[in-house]
């Protein structure tokens, strides 16, 4: 899996932090990593020298890795010459960092990283880096297992590469939906001998991560909000990242439900991984 | 490698930036890249939505219910007063809500508290430029600079410092001093990194550059918001009873309903005959009054407690109190009294006690010198504990002033360098330094001790004997401060500490101690025979921690440090919770939140205490968080229920004890209202069944559930603490506000004797006045209307029996005092006179369809009311005999 990583870079700073994740992840994997920015038209002078000088900076760092790292710049517009890059190199995996300013924005509007996870034609990662200082070097990784998330086999795949690669241990939290939930509102705990082999979603998933040799640890939330349950736990524990799965909630469901993942893109006390799968 | 262990010029680097700061295009994309730096609320709370709660719980739910069937009733039997009801229903829940909102209001302002921790404006560097930001705009990149008494914005790396000294203990909770640097850091977390700044922090003295690399909510201190505002707030046990209630009492009520409904069938009533009677049972099944009264009771509850110095910021936590196991709860100036006292001193080779020393003040003058002049005590002796009982000490032996020796530099403390000097102007216009700090610091430094009135070099076995003396007194968990002085050379041009803190003379060891409160040993033994469990969680070390516990009658078997729980998993740490009593030293704040997690999670009931910024996750999400009025700071007092006014830890033993009252006496009301649900039922299934004029109208029973009940089953709300409500364990989260005997006591022994003196008086006056058996009367006949009223005031006479009877559950009333709750006589006298009004008065009559009754009628109903009372005494007598427990009726 992911033996072709795209990076995308606007020259911010932010997404400079996202790519040290992608670095990271093609490292792990031993994969060819394109670092690519996308020139759009009417590009201040000034910004597309720092784009340039953006992407040789991760392309320095990317081969102090000993990484397989091709910078491509081209002009157009953001979306569409990423999806033809996408296509024509056979990427595997597209990773773009989030901006608050489009985090902000309510989940019907669209933005550059809703539209490359709508419409690239590979897995895509959007990481949203909140804390700079930390060097996207974790040491705790927070894996929340939420219902109707797309195919978990790809982010078992993640999940446990980047453990392996950084070490660091993984939490599974398992948000809990039933009736006790309203009498336990607001607890987070670590799982009971055999819990979690109740719950058919994290069962496999952590079965999955055995075979990979990560050995993670339960925890059960019992709040009524699995947003809420999912920063909260992560600001408690100071875990340093999470990886999220994107959810298949349609308009409707968004509207009345809320959406989990974006609400928590909003309000996540650490760096944020949100994964969509092919 | 994270940023605390990168060099300056490294660190810049990873956050792109560099020490001309960044250009302002930079930050201004930035500030788009990151969002501004602010501490803002994970959830707000709708003041609206809060507000509608009140209308929306189940208890109002059942009511709703209650006032619609009222209305169809009145659409299908019109003017029977059915209209009224519901009305009158609905006015219950409006003022109840509105009453309790009000009560409860005041939007809770952790969140400004917090915010009042961040300073608004901050100075920063951008292109080499210096200039003041609103706060809000500080990015990760931007180069920040610090000064004395700046609270700073945002967590970042020191990339040049001037001896910068910053206090973390909105953070940590430790508020010595922190000397940061520039050099890179092996430190594993960035807590204890000397290269960090963190947000809500302050700098004591020096200045520095720093580069921020987090802002707003992905501070260490955004954490905090996070938790604090984030926290989901469960049902409270009290909130819990109340549901089960309503659901008990809905059941029986349409039960009820239902069966009547089908019997009136059986016996060949009409369809809408049937509808309209099984509406009126349940109707008279719902205790209308319940609501408002337990509101009014807790309202009263915390009332009681703020006399007793606890200050109930939301109603539902005086009842919640009462059920607590557990108590978790810090040390220093809750078990202690957070005032340092000098015990022993080590001098001249002995060992003294404070007591010993007096007559020896020429002896010790160069130990009291360093005692009145090595220190920051302000004039009204406020400051560092242990600074202040040193200093008391010195004024107390020294006669003369030391005005007269004046400090001309000093080398202040901080918790790395562990000592503190002070460089004084002599008599003779010579210069010494007045040094004092922990003793494994300072006595590397001595080359001299002082004995026997002069300096002479100091030996091995003097500096052996010195840390041996040293710790025997920390065994007994002794603050122990080692003192020595130097004259300094003349002509010395730096004092800088390398300099000045080197062939000191030592002098001796001070041994002190935090002593435990005064009533603090009782509250502690009254919480064991109480059957409350005390969980002490300390930041101090464990052998202090242990023998304050000891000291207090904590029988301790287990002592854990911090970082002992952070190895142990959840399942373990609720092994290690099982024991009864346990300390845990060395604690951060967010061990405290997940040990108050984990207790929750063991089905324990938990109040915690706290007093710092970090405590207010803990105090958040404990069933009952208590902050101290006068240590606390605003952060924590807004993020708990309740407010110690003294930080006494015997106040919440105390307000324990009411809440335990409040849950017995809302039981004791309970009982009280629900016992005239059956003298209202029973008419009606007279009524229906027997074929007579209706007994008891539907104006007639709101006249008692609205009305005269209200005042006394308040009243029963305020009864004094059972004798031994505090030697019993707290109640079981299995024992029901409505359980079988309680139910049994008022719908199957109490309410029959009412219900029979109601139709009794009924009938005495019908037949009195010439009624026959079949006889149908009109609304407005006069005798109809006595005889309604016979019934109704049978109720209101036998409920003042029954208010008496309700004071006690097994205990003889005559025990406690039968005129001992002078609120109950004002209930009671109200209440009659209330009745007095329906009777005799021309409004009431026309109100609730009364007519004035006979003094013969009475009389004639006095026996029952003397009946009911005599009978449940006859009753109790019976239960003690076979001695049932208390808690039941």
């Amino acid at each position: 899996m992911y033996k072709k990583i795209l990076m995308a870079v606007d020259g911010s700073f932010n997404a400079e932090a996202a790519g040290r994740y992608a670095i990271a992840i093609a490292s792990a994997c031993r994969a060819k990593l394109y670092i690519v920015s996308i020139i759009p038209p009417k590009m201040h002078e000034k910004d597309i020298k720092g784009a340039e000088e953006s992407v040789e900076r991760i392309i320095e760092e990317a081969r102090k890795h000993d990484l397989d790292v091709r910078p491509i710049i081209e002009e157009g517009a953001v979306v569409p010459v990423i999806s033809e890059i996408v296509r024509r190199e056979k990427i595997e995996l597209a990773i773009a960092a989030a901006r608050s300013e489009h985090v902000e924005q309510r989940f019907f509007v669209r933005t550059v990283s809703r539209e490359l996870i709508r419409l690239l034609p590979c897995s895509v990662i959007i990481i949203r880096v909140v804390n700079p200082g930390k060097m996207a070097y974790p040491r705790d990784i927070l894996v929340p297992i939420i219902g109707s998330e797309y195919d978990l086999s790809e982010k078992v795949f993640l999940t446990a590469r980047l453990a392996r690669y950084y070490k660091a241990k993984v939490i599974v939290l398992h948000l809990k939906r039933s009736i006790t939930t309203l009498f336990k509102k607001g607890m987070i705990k670590d799982a009971a001998e055999g819990e979690a082999e109740n719950i058919e979603e994290t069962k496999s998933f952590i079965e999955h991560l055995k075979r990979f040799k990560v050995y993670p640890k339960t925890r059960v939330s019992y709040f009524i909000k699995a947003s809420r349950a999912i920063s909260m736990e992560a600001a408690a524990k100071r875990h340093d990242l999470i990886i999220l799965g994107a959810t298949k909630r349609s308009l409707i469901s968004q509207l009345i439900r809320g959406n989990p993942v974006e609400e928590v893109l909003r309000r996540t006390p650490c760096d944020l991984m949100i994964l969509k799968p092919k | 490698m994270r940023i605390h262990k990168l060099t300056r010029e490294a660190a810049l680097s990873a956050v792109g930036s560099s020490t001309n700061g960044l250009d302002e295009r930079e930050a201004q994309k930035r500030l788009l890249e990151f969002g501004p730096n602010e501490i803002e609320e994970v959830e707000k709370a709708s003041l609206f939505l809060k507000f509608i709660s009140h209308f929306t719980h189940f208890f109002a739910i059942l009511l709703w219910v209650g006032a619609g069937l009222a209305f169809i009733g009145e659409y299908f039997q019109p003017n029977e007063g059915m209209a009224m009801l519901g009305w009158a229903i609905i006015a219950v829940i409006l003022i109840n809500a509105i009453f309790t909102f009000i009560q409860e209001y005041r939007a809770e302002k952790a969140m400004e508290a917090l915010k009042m921790l961040l300073p608004s404006y901050a100075k920063i560097k951008r292109s080499t430029i210096e200039k003041k930001v609103l706060s809000r705009e500080i990015v990760p990149g931007d180069i920040i600079l610090l000064n004395e008494g700046d609270n700073i914005p945002a967590d970042a790396r020191v990339i040049n410092t001037s001896f910068i000294r910053v206090n973390n203990a909105s953070l940590t909770g430790e508020s010595d001093p922190k000397t940061r640097r520039d050099t890179p850091s092996d430190a594993e977390e960035l807590i204890d990194s000397h290269n960090i700044l963190f947000a809500g922090t302050s700098v004591l003295s020096g200045s520095c550059e720093a580069v921020a690399f987090a802002t707003g909510m992905n501070t260490e201190f955004g954490k905090i918001a996070h938790l604090t505002t984030g926290i989901e707030e469960a049902l409270s046990p009290l909130q819990r009873e109340i549901v089960r209630v309503t659901r008990v009492v809905a059941v029986i009520a349409l039960s009820l309903g239902i069966s009547f409904f089908f019997i009136g069938n059986l016996i060949g009533l009409t369809f809408w005959e049937n509808f309209i009677f099984a509406i009126g049972i349940i109707i008279a099944n719902v205790p209308e009054g319940l609501l408002p009264t337990v509101t009014l009771s807790l309202a009263m509850g915390s009332q009681r407690m703020a006399k007793k110095k606890a200050l109930i910021k939301k109603l539902i936590s005086v009842e919640t109190l009462g059920c607590t196991t557990t108590i978790c709860t810090d040390k220093t100036g809750t078990l202690t009294e957070n005032r340092m006292n000098v015990e022993s001193i080590y001098f001249n080779d002995r060992v003294f006690s404070i007591a010993e020393l007096s007559g020896m003040r020429d002896k010790l003058k160069p130990l009291l010198y360093i005692f009145g002049l090595c220190h920051n005590v302000k004039e009204d002796l406020s400051g560092d504990p242990t600074e202040v009982a040193l200093y008391r000490l010195s004024k107390e032996f020294l006669k003369e002033s030391l005005t007269a020796l004046p400090r001309i530099y000093d080398i202040p403390f901080d918790s790395d360098r562990k000592r503190m000097t002070s460089i004084n102007k002599t008599a003779d216009n010579k210069k010494t330094a007045y040094v004092k700090g922990a003793p494994e610091v300072i006595i590397p430094l001595c080359k001299f001790i002082f004995m026997d009135g002069k300096a002479v070099p100091i030996t091995e076995k003097d500096r052996l004997k010195i840390m041996n003396e040293n710790k025997r007194f920390a065994s007994s968990a002794l603050r122990v401060l080692a003192l020595a002085y130097r004259e300094l050379p003349e002509g010395m041009a730096s004092f800088n500490e390398d300099a000045v803190e080197t062939d000191l003379i030592f002098t001796g060891l001070a041994a002190m101690m935090d002593p435990p409160r005064p009533d603090v040993s009782d509250a502690v033994d009254k919480c064991k025979k109480a059957g409350i469990r005390i969980v002490m969680i300390t930041g101090d070390q464990a052998l202090t921690a242990s023998a304050i516990g000891k000291r207090i009658g904590m029988n301790v078997k287990k002592v854990m440090e911090g970082k002992d729980i952070e190895r142990v998993d959840d399942m373990r740490l609720k092994e290690i919770l099982k024991e009864r009593e346990i300390i845990f030293a060395r604690m951060s704040p967010r061990h405290k939140m997940r040990i108050v997690s984990v207790l929750k999670d063991m089905g324990e009931v938990v109040a915690v205490t706290g007093d710092g910024v970090n405590d207010a996750p803990a105090l958040k999400m404990a069933d009952i968080g208590i902050a101290m009025g006068i240590a606390g700071t605003d952060v924590a007092k807004e993020a708990a229920d309740v407010i110690l006014l003294d930080d006494h830890f015997a106040t919440i033993v105390n307000a324990i004890e009411e809440g335990r009252a409040i849950f017995e006496n809302i039981r004791k009301f309970i009982t009280y209202i629900l016992a005239s649900n059956i003298p209202e039922i029973v008419p009606y299934i007279a009524f229906v069944l027997l074929r007579i004029p209706l007994p008891l109208t539907v104006i007639q029973i709101l006249a008692v559930d609205l009305g005269t009940d209200m005042l006394p089953a308040l009243a029963l709300g305020a009864e004094r603490p059972t004798s031994g409500i505090m030697e019993r364990p707290p109640r079981s989260r299995r024992e029901r506000l409505l359980n079988f005997p309680l139910i049994a006591r008022a719908y199957l022994f109490l309410g029959p004797i009412e219900a029979a003196a109601g139709l009794a008086g009924y009938f005495w006056f019908l037949h009195g006045g010439g009624w026959q058996w079949g006889q149908s009367l009109l609304k407005t006949d006069m005798l109809y209307m006595q005889a309604t009223t016979m019934c109704l005031t049978a109720i209101i006479v036998t409920q003042v029996a029954n208010v008496f009877a309700c004071r006690t559950t097994t205990e003889s009333v005559f025990k406690i005092g039968l005129f001992s709750n002078r609120l109950i006589l004002f209930g009671i006298a109200v209440e009659i006179l209330l009745q007095i009004f329906i009777v005799y008065h021309p409004i009431g009559n026309k109100i609730f369809g009364t007519a004035p009754l006979p003094f013969s009628g009475w009389l004639f109903l006095i026996p029952f009311a003397v009946f009911l009372f005599l009978a449940d005494e006859v009753r109790k007598g019976i239960l003690r005999t076979i001695s049932f427990s208390p808690s039941r009726i």
